[in-house]
């Protein structure tokens, strides 16, 4: 059931995303939700349902985003297993590491989108601005710290008997994954 | 004292009873016939009529006082009901305005389709790349539509970009303006020819040999060389040309006809039989 709900709410990222904030000025930006949300399934969920997560919010992005099939889905299974593994040597599942991680990890996708189509679409060109990179990851070092507490409380709201439905088997130790 | 409040009690009273008669006999002979008043009456008058005035003049104001808050009542019900027509009008002008700006837009979208000789089909713009790496959107048309990838998409102003592909309700445009969009283009007035890339946000005119004049505020049209945008649609206006010491070609910026921020409805140019298909 959380899954659906997820899949869902990262629908309505989506179109909220392509249909409210393109109308906002260029110089304000447009910011990157449904990234914000692989953040936080990369970051609370565990492997297998995030994966599925994530692989269903990169065929979302690959419809609505240029025209490089299977560009997205690589990006965020790349960058979900990076942060699994980041995450298992360090903590960074804390509420404030999330604004440095989001701007950190949005920097590090947009260089992997570079490389990627350099590598497999070389023919392809691609839109590179520093002003718009760095608004954006501006804008979602604002946006992680909220958003991350108002996921969680969804979490919170629907996981069974006020555990979260995510980690099932996780021990008292914070510490241990 | 007994005897003397005995003997003068009556004649008091007769004579304050003279007095009053003869008094009256006074007023009713000096009053008979006459028609003006009398210096007395004048005198009397002024200082009466003072009195008057002041007291008329505090009752005026108290009762200007009452009325005006009364009125007051009875202004702001009106002042509240105008104001709430005002509201409907303005958001009734507000509609108006809006159905006159897109009736105008769509005139002139008909009278451009009117003029290409190819099929068309007006769609709406549903949605824009969330991303920043691509310039594209979404159109509410798509194969069941007779749309397919390849038709040049335009506007009344000029092109817009190309169909990239579709589902079988949606369509998605590649702008004009993306990295990845080339289009054949000639000089209106030199007839120069050259290829067209989109930067993101404007365009860069290629291969126009150095030898070519090329001015700022020449118009660039569709050359119709490749098959895809037809011949002579507007696409860009010259903004820059500079000419580098090293290479062949010019370095010709190019801005855009169309304004992609505001594009709300666009033309697809199908081919020509695919409709009776």
């Amino acid at each position: 059931m959380l899954i659906t709900v997820f899949i869902i709410l990262g629908a309505f990222l989506l179109v909220v995303q392509t249909t409210i904030f393109v109308r906002t000025p260029q110089w304000l930006g447009n910011p990157d939700l449904l990234f914000l949300l692989v953040l936080f399934v990369a970051t609370k969920v565990d492997k297998y349902r995030g994966i599925i997560l994530v692989m269903i919010y990169g065929l979302m992005m690959d419809i609505f985003s240029g025209f490089v099939p299977g560009l997205y889905p690589a990006v965020y299974l790349g960058l979900f297993l990076t942060i699994k593994y980041i995450s298992s040597q360090v903590i960074v599942d804390e509420p404030t590491h999330q604004p440095p991680l989001a701007a950190a990890c949005y920097l590090l996708c947009s260089g992997a989108i570079y490389l990627y189509i350099a590598i497999f679409n070389p023919g392809t060109n691609i839109l590179w601005s520093w002003r718009d990179l760095l608004l954006q990851m501006f804008i979602l070092a604002i946006l992680a710290l909220p958003s991350y507490h108002l996921l969680s409380r969804i979490v919170f709201k629907i996981g069974a008997n006020g555990k979260s439905l995510f980690s099932p088997g996780k021990s008292g130790n914070r510490f241990i994954s | 004292m007994r005897k003397r409040s005995r003997r003068t009690r009556p004649f008091k009273q007769f004579l304050f009873i003279s007095t009053c008669v003869v008094l009256f006999g006074v007023l009713a002979l000096s009053f008979m016939g006459r028609k003006e008043l009398t210096l007395p009456h004048r005198f009397i008058f002024d200082i009466l009529g003072t009195a008057q005035a002041g007291v008329t003049g505090v009752i005026n104001y108290f009762n200007d006082i009452q009325e005006g808050y009364i009125d007051l009542i009875g202004v702001k019900r009106e002042n509240d009901r105008l104001r709430d027509e005002i509201k409907k009008y303005q958001s009734l002008s507000v509609t108006y305005r809006e159905a006159l700006a897109t009736n105008t837009l769509l005139r002139k979208l008909l009278d451009f389709k009117e003029e290409l000789p190819q099929p068309t089909v007006t769609a709406r713009i549903i949605g824009r790349d969330p991303s920043q790496w691509f310039k594209t959107f979404s159109i509410d048309h798509s194969s069941s539509d007779g749309v397919s990838k390849g038709m040049p998409v335009v506007t009344a102003d000029g092109v817009v970009g190309q169909i990239l592909d579709g589902g079988n309700r949606r369509a998605k445009v590649l702008e004009a303006i993306d990295p990845n969009s080339a289009i054949e283009v000639l000089i209106q007035d030199t007839r120069t020819q050259g290829i067209i890339k989109g930067t993101g946000d404007s365009y860069r005119l290629h291969y126009v040999l150095k030898n070519n004049k090329v001015n700022r505020g020449d118009l660039l049209i569709t050359s119709g060389l490749g098959g895809v945008f037809p011949k002579g649609l507007p696409v860009g206006i010259v903004s820059s040309v500079v000419s580098n010491r090293r290479g062949m070609f010019l370095d010709i910026e190019v801005k855009p006809v169309v304004d992609f921020s505001k594009l709300e409805n666009v033309i697809v140019i199908m081919k020509s039989n695919q409709l009776a298909e």
